[in-house]
């Protein structure tokens, strides 16, 4: 197996397993880094070991082991605190045991509600993800510094308060678990609506990962079926440098596999008795690929949906169903509540609605407001030949 | 009578053990407790209102509320901490702020 292939897989593993031990997130990177650097020296030349995970998580607790060494001669040279000296685990790692799979205690860890959202994210990606600090300080637009110091920190509170390494109790685990859904579902949108790709895979990588160690948990089945939903249709959205709304794209560009595969998800999640948030919004991504739409079946899902996480943006599809159920006027009434100026879409999708309305100068508006709030080329480049048509 | 004394100030990066002219009024019988914590980086606070309670990164920022009680707990791990720091909110009237905030080192002795 290629070393990039092998250090995706094993890097989370490895990484999961070596703070299970020392309960330090710095340490467990550093000696992890170490041990895949002699691994790339030497596996190319010896051969793979039988069992890479243990051989990497041997080598990396073997370093470890001599860094704390060093430090506890160093703190009683000094008379430094001994506070900072990392737990030393008690069992020798024997190389060809199977190393258990400690992600979901290393993702409830890095996702824990002590944590603000944004070092969550970024610990995830760092930790689970694999990718550098520079990588994830390019993907969300931030200086390397601001990057290095919010991943600093929170590895250090983690350190100094104490944050368990562990699957929450049951009575917990709901909320702790929607939290670690919510930094997924994050990172993934971060992925697909700014048009940086990669974490969009990511994102996909860790749901996978998610529903392997968690395969009771519907909610966890029905993210991974929405982010591959939305995925299979990423060839489609932009043709000519111009953003694509669904009803126009070329069908023949969806992935059908990954839609395929979303809506066996979607059922295994369903049969479990889920019918929570992203089941909901799963459901809602299948009915929306369907020819003909369904379009009752999609305003009664955006109803659950209402009832279970309200939120202006939910009302403001739940609009675009009942425009076609009950009539633009409905919808209209809807849109019209709700406080989203920010928000780009809030204003095409008014749009949209006023110009089926016959209101063409109050569309023309709309377009324009959405046009300043547009962020991609495509997405202006659509937005003007709306304008254009409306004037 | 008994009194707190809170110590405000900006921490430091160091962790050397206290200053010798510090030790030497913390071993005198009248300061029956002290505790070192660690940097406010390391707090987490919890912020009830209206029997609803927002966990959120970082120390508590003083707007309208000020100290008026200091509490030290034993817990495995911050979750412990945050269990009972609950329970507490939970029984306040009013509402109200608490900073979880880890321990470096400390001593009781009690009154």
């Amino acid at each position: 197996m290629a070393l990039d292939a092998v250090f995706r897989e094993q890097w989370g593993r490895v990484l999961a397993t070596l703070v299970g031990m020392f309960r330090d997130i710095e340490l467990a990177e550093e000696v992890a880094a170490e041990a895949f650097a002699i691994a790339a020296a030497r596996w190319p030349r010896d051969g793979e070991p039988a069992n890479p995970t243990g051989w990497l998580v041997a080598t990396a607790r073997n370093r470890a082991l001599d860094q704390i060494r060093r430090k506890r001669v160093l703190v009683e040279k000094s008379k430094l605190l001994e506070r900072e000296l990392a737990v030393v685990p008690e069992a020798e790692v024997d190389e060809s045991r199977t190393i258990a799979d400690e992600r979901l205690e290393l993702i409830f860890m890095c996702c824990h509600p002590a944590l603000a959202r944004d070092a969550q994210v970024a610990l995830t990606l760092r930790t689970l993800g694999g990718l550098s600090t520079e990588e994830i300080a390019l993907a969300f637009l931030v200086p390397f510094e601001t990057m290095s110091k919010r991943l600093t920190r929170a590895k250090h509170k983690i350190r100094d308060a104490h944050i368990p390494f562990a699957v929450p109790p049951d009575h917990q685990l709901p909320d702790r678990l929607s939290a670690v859904l919510a930094v997924v579902y994050l990172i993934f949108n971060e992925g697909w609506g700014g048009g940086r790709v990669d974490l969009s895979a990511d994102a996909i990588y860790l749901g996978r990962a998610l529903c392997a160690l968690l395969p009771d948990e519907g909610e966890v089945f029905g993210l991974l079926a929405l982010m591959l939903m939305h995925d299979a249709r990423r060839a489609a959205r932009v043709r000519e440098g111009v953003a694509i709304p669904l009803d126009e794209q070329d069908r023949a560009l969806w992935n059908e596999a990954q839609l395929l595969e979303g809506r066996r998800l979607l059922e295994a999640a369903i049969s479990r008795g889920e019918a929570g948030t992203y089941v909901l919004q799963a459901a809602i991504a299948d009915q929306h690929v369907r020819q003909p739409r369904d379009w009752a079946e999609i305003a009664q899902l955006y109803e659950l949906l209402v009832q279970r996480a309200d939120s202006p943006v939910v009302r403001l599809n739940w609009a675009v169903a009942i425009a076609e159920v009950d009539g633009v006027d409905a919808a209209l009434a809807i849109v019209d509540e709700l406080e989203l100026d920010h928000y780009r879409y809030f204003h095409s999708t008014r749009a949209h609605l006023l110009s089926r309305a016959g209101r063409d100068h109050e569309a023309q508006q709309a377009f324009a407001r959405a046009l300043e709030l547009a962020q991609t080329e495509p997405e202006r480049r659509y937005l003007r030949q709306r304008l254009a048509e409306t004037t | 009578m008994n009194y707190a004394l809170l110590a405000y100030g900006q921490a430091s990066s160091e962790t050397r053990p206290i200053d010798d002219s510090i030790a030497e009024v913390l071993a005198t019988p009248e300061v029956t407790g002290w505790a070192r914590l660690y940097p406010a980086d390391s707090a987490t606070t919890l912020h009830t209102d209206d029997a609803k309670t927002l966990l959120t990164d970082g120390p508590f920022i003083e707007s309208k509320e000020y100290l008026i009680g200091l509490f030290v707990v034993e817990a495995d791990d911050l979750d412990g901490a945050i269990a009972i720091a609950q329970r507490l909110q939970d029984a306040r009237e009013n509402g109200g702020a608490m900073e979880v905030r880890p321990i470096v080192e400390s001593v009781f002795r009690g009154t």
